[in-house]
């Protein structure tokens, strides 16, 4: 399939507005097998953007390429454009760690770093990349910990070790480890998997919330979530075992779950398959 | 046939059933006996040092050198023990920060069929019999620049670096990959990931398999006859010079047959094991310290 067949494509422009995100012919492979095949996109600045689909549709190695995290897995690469801002971040004179720290991640467990202090995780990034510019660490925690959602429940114990909050609790710390770095844009890749229904409302609210600085692009294998957290939603599946996925289609949540034009995407949403 | 109809089968079969039990209950006890005897024998050495030793050893034993004459009572193995902190410290200062180095490059940096080929050359050279070390050292070090404490730390050295080198890589091994993608996604760069979260995260283990490392130098014996040769009379401080340790010192002591020679090699085999274990304790409390350390 070629990409002028993904139904409702916006034709993809290099001059997004400020914070937006466009993928446009993204390939990529595992050393010989291709995982995912000519996905186009655009994720509008300051809204979110799902990517649903089946498990092994490709979805965590799309966003894994948008902050350029696909390339440190031994074997991998990639083929596409990747423009964020509308500067491509593969360009030779980017630097992968500069994307990574514009371009942050949450990842599908929670991750905290087992050696340091609930302080220090949040703070971490901006102590490695020297971003701080002056402004106290301690506000910065704060400041990062509240847009997490998290700063009322660990504001006495700072110092204590990460891991000795709940999971739920955990993968807040890591959205307010990412949120620290200042990022433009926020990657999740299925944050909430791994967490039960309170927790994942929590990391939903706070989704919601924090689109008035950030774009988020959000990957899920659960549906009522895009439909509660999502402005946009992408598709994507595999029309054979061991095929590429592909997107084949992508518009407003609205639109995918209450009219969707393939009849594939018609059969996912409604839970006939997958 | 289901399952159940098994189950009831094997039931039913009550000879089966006997015979499995009782096989079950040879084999228990077949692993509880190897059980004992593996931790018997360990406490065996260990009191039987402990008994030997407590009644030597003193605090004379720990602050006076050894009598010139063998088969006199008294005296200790202070030279011996100033011998053998400084033999092992500098091999232990060369080996360590050269060991994890090695192992943060085949876990972090190694790519291709390089590390292989190095994993398995240290595999090698964790076997290779220490006296062979020794012979070595000897030959290219000793031959031209003499007997001395260094030369026995550089063997010392040979036989720690593939021990630190393997317990470290294994270490780094167990740290989540989560951790680094964690990291690297916040912008850090790939050397700030391993000195900020893969080392810290490891360094437990990483202490553990280096004292480990110096507690076999401190016992070993057969290269350092070779090197730092050994110095009955009196405490030599410098290097450079040939260096008693109290492994040689024990070695030497009961060989003579002397009884009060003997009797000083249990108390210095007792002051041996005494010194691993609180420079273990040490390096452990230490190790804690610096990995919760808050900001």
């Amino acid at each position: 399939m070629s990409a002028a067949a993904v139904v409702n494509q916006p034709e993809p422009q290099s001059d997004v507005q400020s914070g937006g995100l466009a993928v446009e012919g993204l390939s990529a492979w595992f050393g010989g097998h291709k995982v995912v095949e000519d996905v186009s996109f655009t994720a509008p600045p300051r809204r979110v953007t799902a990517l649903i689909g089946p498990s092994g549709c490709g979805k965590s190695t799309v966003i894994r390429c948008i902050n350029r995290m696909h390339e440190l897995v031994p074997g991998a690469r990639m083929q596409g454009r990747v423009l964020f801002d509308g500067s491509n971040i593969y360009d030779p004179a980017v630097d992968a760690g500069s994307v990574r720290s514009e371009i942050g991640m949450v990842f599908q467990r929670p991750n905290p770093f087992p050696t340091k202090s609930i302080f220090e995780n949040t703070v971490i990034g901006v102590r490695l990349a020297r971003t701080a510019g002056g402004r106290n660490l301690r506000d910065i925690a704060e400041q990062a910990l509240h847009r997490a959602h998290l700063w009322d429940e660990v504001k006495d114990r700072l110092n204590k070790p990460a891991v000795s909050l709940s999971g739920g609790q955990q993968q807040r710390l890591c959205i307010a480890r990412a949120i620290a770095v200042d990022p433009a844009l926020l990657l999740m890749d299925e944050p909430c998997s791994a967490l039960d229904p309170i927790a994942t409302f929590a990391i939903e609210e706070l989704i919601g919330e924090i689109t008035d600085q950030y774009t988020v692009v959000i990957v899920t294998h659960n549906m009522q979530q895009a439909t509660r957290v999502s402005h946009h939603t992408g598709f994507m599946t595999i029309e054979h075992a061991g095929e590429p996925g592909k997107l084949v289609e992508f518009g407003t949540t609205d639109q995918i779950f209450g009219a969707p034009k393939l009849p594939a995407t018609e059969a996912y949403v409604s839970g006939r398959v997958g | 046939m289901s399952q159940l109809a098994i189950a009831s089968g094997a039931m039913r079969n009550r000879p089966a059933l006997r015979r499995r039990r009782a096989k079950s209950g040879v084999y228990t006890g077949l692993l509880i006996a190897a059980l004992l005897v593996a931790v018997g024998a360990l406490a065996w050495v260990l009191v039987y040092v402990g008994v030997e030793g407590f009644s030597a050893i003193s605090v004379n034993f720990l602050t006076h050198n050894p009598p010139g004459d063998p088969a006199a009572a008294g005296g200790g193995f202070f030279n011996g023990i100033i011998g053998s902190l400084i033999v092992v410290g500098i091999a232990a200062g060369i080996a360590i920060p050269l060991g994890i180095g090695a192992a943060v490059y085949l876990v972090e940096y190694g790519k291709g069929s390089a590390p292989g080929a190095i994993r398995f050359v240290n595999d090698v050279l964790i076997g290779i019999p220490t006296i062979v070390t020794g012979a070595f050292v000897y030959a290219i070090w000793v031959t031209h620049f003499g007997f001395s404490g260094f030369a026995g730390s550089l063997a010392l050295a040979i036989v720690m670096l593939p021990l630190v080198t393997r317990t470290t890589e294994e270490m780094l091994r167990l740290v989540p990959n989560d951790l680094r993608e964690g990291s690297l996604a916040l912008g850090a760069t790939r050397s700030q990931t391993v000195l900020r979260i893969c080392l810290p995260t490891a360094l437990p283990g990483i202490i553990t398999g280096a004292m480990l490392a110096v507690a076999r130098a401190m016992g070993e014996t057969a290269p350092l006859l070779l090197t730092a040769l050994g110095n009955e009379l009196f405490t030599e401080f410098n290097p450079g010079r040939r260096m008693e340790t109290l492994s040689l010192q024990i070695f030497t002591n009961a060989f003579t047959g002397f009884k009060e020679a003997q009797s000083r090699a249990w108390a210095g085999a007792l002051t041996l094991i005494a010194i691993v274990l609180i420079l273990t304790a040490a390096a452990r409390f230490f190790g804690r310290r610096v990995r919760t350390a808050g900001p």
